[in-house]
């Protein structure tokens, strides 16, 4: 039953049976293409042997975050490249993927078919949060590693389960806090949220409101996008109901780049702060050029790494690197390093509970450190049971005893020209967090 | 096998929905959802009220303008409380309706319910300055009338209000969305009686405080539903919320040899101290014990096997109709709501979420069921 990909395209992978119809602007649509052409020509295809050790992964390549595909499977197979070049591990790495439509039950549905067709110990992604709650227990069942590099990835917890997850990515919690000091620094004082209807935009929405109201501010109600292809006539007419001072929008570079012009068109009412997810090219590139100037905006702290890594990454494959790409990256990297060092120590690939200290191990101090661009040194040294700290593309990693990354800094950015640029970092404590929720 | 068929259905499903739902982006509501549905926790009869109160809002069609802005105000966002927050959140995006759910900050928990009381009020006071929300869910720190006055406001102002877990009774709410208490209590004394012989000796570890009017009913259930069972029923051991207090009261009881202890029926979220008490004289196996809320340290003395069985509430139901009741109030109307709670209406305002019980044989697939929904995060 199993399917050999080793000479097939990327986009037969994905599934392109059951693509849905495009609904895209057709200038995004033009877009997606010609990032998809350059995708296929600039991105070698993993070798698939028989033996490999196999990753799956789901990803958007159509629908609303089409936008983020093509560069977080690149990302994967730039990563799985560098591990395999490496020669270290005693089997290459091979990835499958497959397409989740931007649509949880479409995307579900594939990620099961995948997962019950093929034997895949490790698994990667998926974006939306629904999918990674509904593939959870085969997961479990497979006993598999599952790492969330998604922005919007939730947090997965089984202490009972002999698979793992792994949520790589800042928690909401940090970037909502984050965002909320710095809206009532700019003198906010009454705010809501505009949001696509999901766990990661709601959690946001919530914990913002939290620190916000703490603070002394108001949070005033929040709305959830209509269904594509409306138009945001009410929307629009319900904030200016509401009077906030200013409205965070979190949802997808495609939807918000729609719903702004439409902002624009309307008299640029209100003020508006962009979510994490929008710190993406598309956004911009889908808007006219000064719509959007000066407009601020949250993301993760990428870190000192970051910017040679998007520079690397463009000139190697082609394709713009989107904030998610480090943590895509990142994932494989730390992946293969942790596979190594258990390999190094037992003779065998650990298992997801075992995993889990590799990952930790290989992450923390002290260690050589290791950038995410020297990857075949960091395979040889563990090879070799030396000690190594990890240097990612997105920065360092701590892994807290559930699995997930608690290295939560922010970044401010202000949209100037075709350029996102850093306007400032915002850190937020436990405390000022005042939730473990 | 289970696992297979889970699958097989979850695919079918997702696969049909999406067959279905071409040209609809967010339509969160119709979210695959739904191994959930496959899962014999599902709650069936809440599950149908509340598709049967959606469908009859989406009849509406109500313009995004027309949506009655709703207001879910907690106690906290963690802990017991967040899976309400998940609830309330997923409700909200299924309606796509405008909301806030929200939680006064209490730095200090040792401070009194009333204490707390006004900083929540403090909330209720500001929604009805801004005279923006037409319908709240509030889960009250009090019952007493300076609490009562401000939701009374809200419903002269605003709109309807429901409370959630925690009622007021003696205000204008319309509904209590929460736990029947003392059928619950009745549920958890069955359980135990299936692993005790006829004429066993049980005792209840519960409230002896009048005024804390939900603690009473469930642990009164409790001695009810053993005594109607064929136990025989030792005087109550009172929980005073003091740590020390609570757990020399469980191990003196379960020292007396003349009381002969069999069984404890454990009623709140310290349920716990029961284990450890039993852990502390020696009785592991000769004691059983069933308990509510699936708390941490409880969690623990289950795994080592100090418990037969757990209650544990729908935190994320009392999130799903805390939006969706008074959603449909303002937008249906008190009649029409009212003819589509009757499933699951108890006594005429409780909407009952009811209770599951976690045993060893069951633990697995009611984590996997959490797990589903997304609420598995602790």
């Amino acid at each position: 039953m199993r399917d050999r990909l080793g000479s097939q395209t990327s986009s037969r992978r994905r599934g392109a049976g059951r693509r849905r119809p495009n609904r895209l602007s057709p200038s995004l649509a033009v877009l997606i293409a010609g990032l998809l052409g350059v995708a296929c020509v600039s991105t070698q295809e993993s070798a698939d042997p028989v033996n490999a050790i196999h990753i799956g992964s789901t990803l958007p390549f159509s629908g609303t975050r089409a936008a983020s595909g093509v560069a977080l499977e690149t990302a994967l197979r730039l990563a799985i490249d560098r591990v395999n070049s490496a020669m270290v591990l005693p089997r290459p790495l091979a990835i499958e993927v497959r397409d989740s439509h931007s649509d949880d039950a479409l995307g579900t549905a594939n990620t099961l078919a995948l997962l019950q067709e093929e034997d895949i110990p490790f698994f990667i992604g998926p974006e939306e949060p629904r999918i990674a709650y509904q593939i959870a227990n085969a997961i479990k069942a497979q006993r598999m590693v599952n790492l969330l590099p998604g922005l919007g990835s939730p947090q997965i917890h089984d202490s009972t389960a002999r698979a793992a997850w792994f949520r790589l990515s800042p928690s909401p919690n940090y970037l909502a806090c984050a965002l909320a000091k710095r809206m009532f620094k700019d003198g906010i004082t009454r705010a809501n949220a505009v949001t696509d209807p999901d766990d990661y935009s709601a959690t946001f929405a919530t914990i913002f409101g939290r620190v916000f109201t703490s603070m002394g501010g108001t949070l005033l109600p929040g709305l959830q996008l209509p269904a594509s292809g409306s138009n945001f006539a009410e929307v629009f007419a319900t904030i200016e109901r509401f009077s906030p001072d200013a409205t965070m929008l979190i949802t997808s570079p495609s939807v918000a780049a729609g719903f702004l012009q439409e902002w624009a068109v309307r008299g640029k009412v209100g003020k508006w702060y962009l979510g994490p997810p929008l710190n993406n090219p598309a956004l911009l590139r889908n808007v006219p050029t000064g719509v959007l100037e000066g407009m601020l905006g949250i993301s993760p702290d990428l870190g000192a790494n970051a910017a040679k890594f998007d520079a690397d990454f463009e000139s190697m494959t082609g394709v713009p690197s989107l904030a998610g790409s480090h943590y895509y990256y990142d994932a494989v990297a730390m992946l293969a390093l942790a596979i190594a060092e258990g390999i190094a120590q037992t003779g065998v690939i650990p298992d997801p509970v075992t995993l889990k200290l590799h990952l930790q191990a290989i992450s923390s101090a002290p260690g050589e450190l290791i950038q995410y661009d020297d990857l075949s040194r960091g395979l040889a040294m563990v090879a070799a049971r030396q000690k190594i700290q990890y240097s990612g593309a997105a920065g360092a990693y701590v892994l807290n005893a559930d699995g997930d990354s608690i290295q939560n800094q922010a970044t401010i950015w202000r949209i100037t020209g075709s350029n996102f640029d850093y306007a400032g970092s915002e850190l937020c404590t436990d405390a000022e967090v005042l939730s473990s929720y | 096998m289970r696992h297979e068929a889970l699958l097989s259905i979850v695919v079918a499903a997702t696969l049909a929905s999406a067959c279905g739902g071409m040209g609809v982006r967010h339509d969160a509501g119709a979210q695959p959802g739904d191994a959930a549905n496959v899962s014999p926790f599902v709650p069936v009869a809440i599950e149908n009220v509340i598709d049967a109160l959606v469908a009859a809002i989406s009849e509406k069609n109500l313009a995004p303008s027309a949506k009655p802005p709703v207001a879910v105000l907690l106690k906290d966002l963690t802990g017991f409380w967040a899976p309400v927050v998940v609830g309330a959140n997923r409700m909200s995006a299924r309606l796509v309706g405008p909301t806030v759910v929200e939680s006064p900050l209490i730095l200090d928990e040792s401070v009194s319910e009333d204490v707390k009381a006004v900083e929540q009020n403090s909330y209720i006071q500001r929604y009805l300055d801004q005279n923006i929300y037409q319908g709240m869910a509030v889960a009250p720190f009090s019952a007493a009338a300076g609490s009562v006055q401000y939701l009374d406001a809200f419903v002269a102002q605003c709109g309807p209000v429901v409370t959630i877990d925690s009622d007021s009774p003696g205000s204008q709410r319309s509904y209590n969305i929460g736990t029947a208490n003392y059928q619950a209590g009745v549920t958890a004394a069955n359980i135990l009686r299936k692993v005790l012989s006829p004429q066993d000796t049980i005792a209840v570890f519960g409230t002896t405080d009048t005024s804390w009017v939900s603690g009473i009913q469930r642990a009164q259930g409790a001695e009810d539903g053993a005594r109607a069972a064929g136990l025989t029923v030792a005087p109550r051991i009172p929980v005073v919320w003091n740590s020390e207090t609570d757990m020399a009261a469980v191990v003196s009881a379960l020292s007396d040899p003349a009381l002969g202890i069999k069984g404890l029926l454990c009623m709140y979220s310290n349920s716990y101290t029961c284990a450890a008490a039993v852990e502390a004289v020696g009785k592991k196996g000769l004691v059983q014990i069933v308990g509510f809320d699936l708390e941490a340290a409880t969690k623990n003395y289950f795994d080592q096997g100090y418990f037969y069985g757990i209650a544990v509430q729908r935190q994320f139901y009392m999130g799903q109709l805390g939006v969706l009741v008074p959603y449909s109030l303002e937008s249906l109307g008190a009649i029409r709501t009212a003819e589509l709670i009757q499933p699951i209406l108890v006594d005429g305002f409780l909407l009952d979420t009811g209770i599951d019980i976690i045993t060893s044989d069951t633990y697995d697939s009611y984590i996997d069921y959490l797990i589903s929904l997304g609420i598995n995060n602790s």
